[in-house]
């Protein structure tokens, strides 16, 4: 075998407190796609770091061709012929492809001009290698998702890199987007690119990748070529343990008849068409839809955060459904959004803050006055009943992992005991065994007679989690589906395929 | 071995922390120190007195501003807004009314003033700059029309003893000042308000996801704002026993701004204290006495203060980096 492209050889590194690698080796050659998999906090963003010019190990280093290279600027990184696309897309909305290609490498005329021509021409030309024929005078704010992601491997390629690395690049893709993205994979591993992909949707390496390599709280704990490996396999190494038992699955008896919700009809020119939908007393109900589908829209406009032209809802008061006014909403629900960083939480802010955010009311001891000693002992019941991993509760958020974050948003809401809470994605980007903590803490919160409306694109735990699952596409509900459904069915209803009035 | 790597990793970073968060004491006491080295005449009590007494006023409308510093806004109106309260005051007084008259006229146009302020930021979602600046404009214009650029006389005893007056040898303003950063330093560590306050500044959108009603936030605090605009006017009037259109101008945004920001009031939003913003005010203040003591022109004074603002927005942003 040949000398491999790139080979971290006996990699450590130190922060304060935590080992974050020791001793990672492993190889990537020419023309293949390398799995980089580990849970949050494994190491993988550290050894990307390392390899990005960021941070410099501890001991150890990174060969390239067999070559021993000092990494220490991102300038050395690009260089050495590294390219990255980075997991969220990072593009100028209101310049062109070409633009942006060029970014940090305009190329100009003998007289010092722009060379538009030459720029554009180039841009074509990588954008036909990926198979992406978009104009590259496009405005990138008029593409989709899936082709900001291809130009965004479009400026990566640019560089010629000998390697690239792809961190989550289907995180903001659907279906059709990522079988483009797939596609383009494979035109670049016949290029002899080396590519490391890093992802936590197992079921994308197997299509993509020709070996997988795992690591665990900073360590190498396993590797080898994917027909070699099961999703198992894969996931023993990652949480170390044998029980690979991801989803929770639902206790059929405790729905309710009774109702906790009933929205009779949410509308919102050109978002929301006559939403209805049931929501009873110790329900989990799965709301699944595309991207775009107006998921998420149907949720902040049922808070009340986003404006709506009919809100007709009724909400159970006592033993009575009583009609429920929108300024009244956020007393009912807890809403744990999609962008855990953007709006669920004050990431400079200690844990306390952030847990009692949404019940300070509760906690008044006299006039305006808070009573602190009330909210540190109520918090730290939640964190201790939510294992929340934490030095002290005053620590700011930010310096949680994404899981333990997750679990402060949810603490936080619990701490209000909502009526109904809203879930939008709750456990993206979470690793097993924070995903499993996640759908164990949403069935012991239904338990109580409270309901959830789940929101999820991870379809096997969508249909593992809910009693019942409604389909949104483009505004509408197009179906409404008991546990058990097939994935062809909801794939189907999500599609418009189910209701029949095409338009 | 590595334990030991360890606490001394740890200890430098708490003391570099430490330097950092404290900024702005560490800052007074060494201006302190020097202006107290280079000044003739500086430790005397009357101009130690003298210092906290011109404080005093740029205090209140300091303390204003954190409020709306606070939810990553500003308010270029508390000039205008704190002449306006002055003036009318005056005027009602010229009229025969009493110190209890003049003293609601004051609060309550800072009040009002302020919610105008509060209601275009936070209800109809304008922008602080543009808002706060057109308020200041029209503010401006209204007192040079009721005033006609005169200066009113205030002869009410009373009036100038409550707010100018001294209790032994300290002044009363002084008093007043000290006993708002006090209850400003309550409502912001202990009220709902507070937290309130802080978390719209951090991130609007956590706050409003949660519950909070961030639109109400920003209308109390542009209110709270235009309220101390309206005290600052007792102490200044009251100290020139006069209420002119001058006291508004332009220029003593400068002061304020620069007090609030010297305190470690971040200008991002989210970050800050009252008590910081008063020790900024205390810091600004020196600086003008001394030079003024040493016979240092306007204009040297001018670019010292901007070299200091320059500095303490420069650790401002290291603050953020951390």
């Amino acid at each position: 075998m040949s000398v491999p492209t790139l080979r971290f050889n006996e990699v450590s590194k130190a922060f304060p407190g935590v080992k974050a690698l020791s001793n990672v080796s492993f190889d990537v050659c020419s023309g293949e796609a390398l799995a980089l998999i580990g849970a949050n906090g494994a190491g993988k963003s550290t050894l990307m770091n390392i390899l990005g010019g960021n941070i410099q190990p501890d001991s150890g280093g990174v060969l390239i061709e067999g070559r021993n290279v000092a990494i220490s600027s991102p300038q050395d990184s690009i260089n050495n012929g590294i390219g990255f696309v980075h997991q969220e897309i990072a593009l100028m909305l209101t310049m062109t492809i070409a633009e942006n290609l060029f970014i940090n490498s305009y190329q100009t005329t003998s007289i010092g001009l722009l060379a538009r021509n030459l720029m554009e021409e180039q841009c074509k030309t990588v954008l036909e290698s990926l198979n992406c024929h978009l104009s590259p005078r496009t405005q990138v704010k008029h593409l989709g998702s899936g082709d900001q992601q291809m130009v965004e491997i479009a400026r990566a390629l640019l560089m010629n890199p000998r390697i690239l690395i792809l961190d989550e690049p289907t995180s903001s893709l659907t279906g059709k987007e990522k079988s483009r993205l797939f596609d383009a994979v494979a035109v670049l591993k016949s290029k002899g690119v080396a590519i490391i992909y890093i992802t936590h949707f197992l079921d994308e390496v197997f299509p993509v990748c020709d070996r997988a390599v795992v690591l665990r709280n900073g360590e190498y704990v396993g590797g080898d070529t994917i027909e070699n490996l099961t999703y198992t396999d894969i996931v023993t190494l990652m949480i170390g343990e044998s029980d690979t038992d991801v989803y929770y699955s639902r206790d059929q008896h405790s729905v309710s008849e009774s109702l906790n919700l009933r929205v009779k009809n949410l509308s919102r020119s050109g978002v929301l068409k006559e939403i209805q939908m049931d929501l009873h007393k110790g329900e989990i109900l799965g709301l699944w839809g595309l991207l775009g589908s107006g998921r998420t829209e149907f949720i902040r406009s049922l808070v009340g955060l986003d404006p709506n032209d009919t809100y007709d809802v009724e909400i159970r008061e006592e033993k009575r459904m009583v009609p429920l006014y929108k300024r009244k909403a956020s007393k009912y629900f807890g809403y744990i959004t999609e962008n855990r960083r953007e709006d669920g939480m004050l990431l400079p802010s200690s844990i306390l803050d952030n847990m009692s955010l949404a019940n300070l009311r509760s906690y008044l001891s006299a006039g305006p006055f808070m009573n602190d000693e009330k909210i540190k002992v109520e918090s730290k019941k939640y964190i201790k009943k939510l294992d929340i991993k934490i030095s002290n509760v005053d620590q700011p958020a930010g310096t949680l992992s994404g899981g333990n974050q997750q679990k402060v948003i949810v603490g936080k809401w619990l701490q209000r005991a909502p009526m109904i809470l809203l879930m939008d994605e709750p456990t993206r980007g979470l690793d097993v065994g924070a995903k499993r903590d996640m759908h164990q803490i949403i069935n012991d919160f239904v338990q109580s007679g409270s309901s959830v409306l789940l929101v999820t694109s991870d379809i096997d735990e969508l249909m593992n989690m809910s009693d019942r699952i409604a389909v949104i596409d483009r505004g509408s509900i197009t179906g409404m589906y008991p546990q058990g459904v097939s994935k062809e069915d909801l794939m189907a209803a999500a599609s418009g395929f189910a209701k029949g009035d095409k338009e | 071995m590595d334990r030991i790597v360890f606490r001394r990793v740890s200890k430098s970073v708490n003391w570099k922390k430490l330097l950092i968060t404290n900024s702005s004491v560490i800052a007074l006491a060494i201006i302190f120190c020097w202006i107290a080295l280079v000044t003739p005449g500086f430790f005397t009590t009357r101009n130690i007195i003298n210092v906290l007494n011109q404080s005093a006023a740029l205090g209140f409308m300091v303390i204003g501003i954190t409020a709306v510093f606070i939810t990553g806004g500003i308010d270029l109106s508390i000039p205008s807004v704190m002449a306006l309260s002055g003036i009318l005051a005056a005027m009602a007084m010229q009229n025969g009314a009493g110190i209890m008259m003049a003293v609601l006229i004051s609060i309550l146009v800072g009040l009002f003033l302020g919610l105008i302020n509060g209601y275009a930021i936070g209800f109809l979602r304008m922008i602080p700059f543009v808002v706060t600046l057109s308020i200041q404009i029209i503010g401006m214009g209204i007192c040079v029309w009721l005033t006609s650029k005169v200066s009113i006389p205030i002869s009410n005893g009373t009036y100038l003893n409550a707010f100018s007056g001294k209790i032994g040898i300290i002044p009363v303003s002084v008093i007043y000042l000290a006993f708002m950063t006090f209850v400003a330093t309550v409502l912001a560590k202990k009220s709902i308000w507070g937290r309130w306050l802080y978390a719209t500044g951090i991130n609007i959108n956590t706050a409003t996801v949660s519950g909070i009603p961030t639109r109400k936030v920003l209308l109390g605090a542009y209110a709270w704002s235009g309220l101390f605009a309206g005290m600052a006017s007792l102490l200044i009037t009251s100290r020139l026993a006069s209420a002119s259109s001058t006291m508004g101008q332009e220029g003593v945004v400068l002061n304020i701004v620069s007090s609030a920001v010297v305190g470690g009031v971040s200008f991002q939003g989210g970050f800050g204290t009252p008590m910081g913003a008063v020790l900024g005010t205390l810091i600004i203040t020196l600086i003008s006495n001394s030079m003024n003591m040493m016979q240092i022109s306007y204009y040297m004074t001018l670019i010292v203060k901007g070299i200091v603002i320059i500095t303490f927005v420069c650790l401002d942003s290291i603050r953020h980096r951390n």
